[in-house]
């Protein structure tokens, strides 16, 4: 069954990437700073668990990471504005200033937010919910 | 039993996101600013999250094919809040379906994707993790694996109805509901007893016609369904609500699942993670003290939590 949407060639070579991967995990984990800085790297954050999840297979070419930081520098997508004059409604949330993504150093996220009131029934919508 | 006349309220209707759009104010003065709101709110999230235009920021990013990339602020938000709900959900509502959506057909807006796709289903198989896209918010930068395709789907409508409403709501004054395609987020002070809202397996349904009827008054309440977006490949009805564990619909359980939460984005991350959950949804969502209505395949009505009054839909 495919793993994963990775060429073929990265995936046989697996075991020395993931070996090797290992090995800068743990380096990355004591020097995670230290490591991107002198890598050159923007955001290097390895999943070191892929999917805690039961039945959510953790393959290995899925938990494959660039190991070498790029050579090139990286693609520049055009400018996009966004500003606040572009009608963008503001953001509700203020911004907790971390990364997200594979990182175990990513504190944890809000969890989901029950409503401060539970519904109650009604008989007259003003507005219909369904999906879409 | 004899009902009060409903007060008046400002409402404006229209198309946006391949759907409906609407908002309300609790002063029906406050109608026309809302709608200039909505109407920018809804070209703003076109142009940057969807999936369905070129020349929108997700879009270009996406034709990039992996790498390193600034990003806007707006659009850093809106990977965050799907990077969120991807680790609140273990995986369960994540943004690297895209790939596994354009396999599966749902390749171009909806209203222009023909009923009957031609040509075999794609092999099962587990779409990228989420963590193959790594986000640095405050940088705003985002490294994408290559091969991974974003969709911001399952997030950025809800999230959007929630800054629609927020902004709306600031600028008017008054209390404000936003529906987009059926995705509610409330902000201002709702009217006397609360907004009311009629549930249906599809958003379209007329009023009249919906299952039951709750009310609340703050935060978002949402709906995710297989009812809708649906089309045939190979003789099977395809949904586009995809389990990240196959890269394919989820299995049929709950045709219809409503949460509320203390806003409309987080309302719909459980939705649609209740949906691909399936049978483990109820606890799930119980878990989280999140009120919520699911419908199954059969029609029998399961409410979780504080939700009202279990009904039962109709077959």
């Amino acid at each position: 069954m495919p793993t994963g949407p990775y060429p073929p060639d990265r995936a046989r070579s697996i075991p020395a990437v993931a070996q090797r991967q290992a090995g800068l995990t743990r380096i990355r984990r004591l020097t995670k700073g230290m490591a991107a800085a002198a890598a050159g790297a923007v955001v290097v954050a390895t999943g070191y668990v892929a999917h805690a999840r039961p039945g959510h297979h953790a393959s290995a070419a899925t938990t494959l990471q660039p190991t070498t930081p790029p050579t090139t520098p990286p693609t520049t997508l055009e400018p996009s504005g966004g500003g606040d004059d572009s009608g963008a409604p503001s953001s509700a949330g203020g911004d907790d200033g971390s990364s997200v993504g594979g990182s175990a150093a990513v504190p944890a996220p809000a969890p989901l937010a029950p409503p401060t009131t539970a519904p109650r029934p009604a008989t007259r919508p003003q507005v219909v919910s369904g999906s879409s | 039993m004899t009902m009060a006349p409903a007060p008046p309220f400002g409402s404006y209707r229209t198309r946006g996101l391949g759907t409906t759009a609407e908002i309300l104010t609790t002063d029906p003065g406050a109608a026309g600013s809302a709608a200039i709101t909505l109407d920018r709110g809804l070209e703003w999230i076109d142009l940057l999250a969807s999936r369905f235009r070129a020349d929108s920021e997700l879009s270009r990013l996406n034709a990039a094919r992996g790498g390193t990339f600034p990003v806007s602020a707006d659009l850093a938000e809106a990977l965050g809040v799907a990077l969120r709900a991807a680790r609140l959900t273990e995986g369960a509502v994540t943004p690297t379906v895209g790939a596994a959506m354009v396999a599966l057909g749902y390749d171009r807006d909806f209203a222009a994707l023909p009923s009957d796709r031609p040509g075999p289903l794609p092999p099962m198989a587990p779409v990228p993790p989420w963590e193959a896209v790594v986000l640095d918010e405050p940088g705003r930068t985002v490294r994408v694996d290559a091969g991974v395709q974003l969709d911001l789907g399952a997030t950025a409508k809800a999230w959007a109805a929630d800054r629609i409403a927020a902004r709306a709501a600031a600028a008017v004054g008054c209390g404000v509901l936003v529906s987009l395609g059926g995705d509610v987020a409330m902000a201002g002070d709702a009217p006397l007893g609360g907004w009311s809202i009629g549930l249906a397996d599809r958003c379209d349904t007329p009023a009249r016609d919906t299952d039951e009827v709750v009310i609340v008054a703050t935060g978002g309440l949402a709906t995710s369904g297989t009812a809708s977006r649906a089309w045939r490949r190979e003789g099977r009805v395809i949904h586009h609500l995809v389990d990240p564990r196959t890269g394919r619909p989820a299995a049929p359980c709950w045709r219809t699942v409503t949460v509320a939460a203390g806003s409309c984005v987080d309302a719909n991350i459980a939705a649609t993670a209740a949906v691909v959950l399936g049978p483990d949804a109820p606890g799930w969502l119980s878990e989280r003290c999140l009120p919520a209505r699911l419908v199954s395949t059969s029609g029998a009505v399961t409410a979780v939590g504080s939700w009202p009054v279990p009904g039962h839909a109709r077959p």
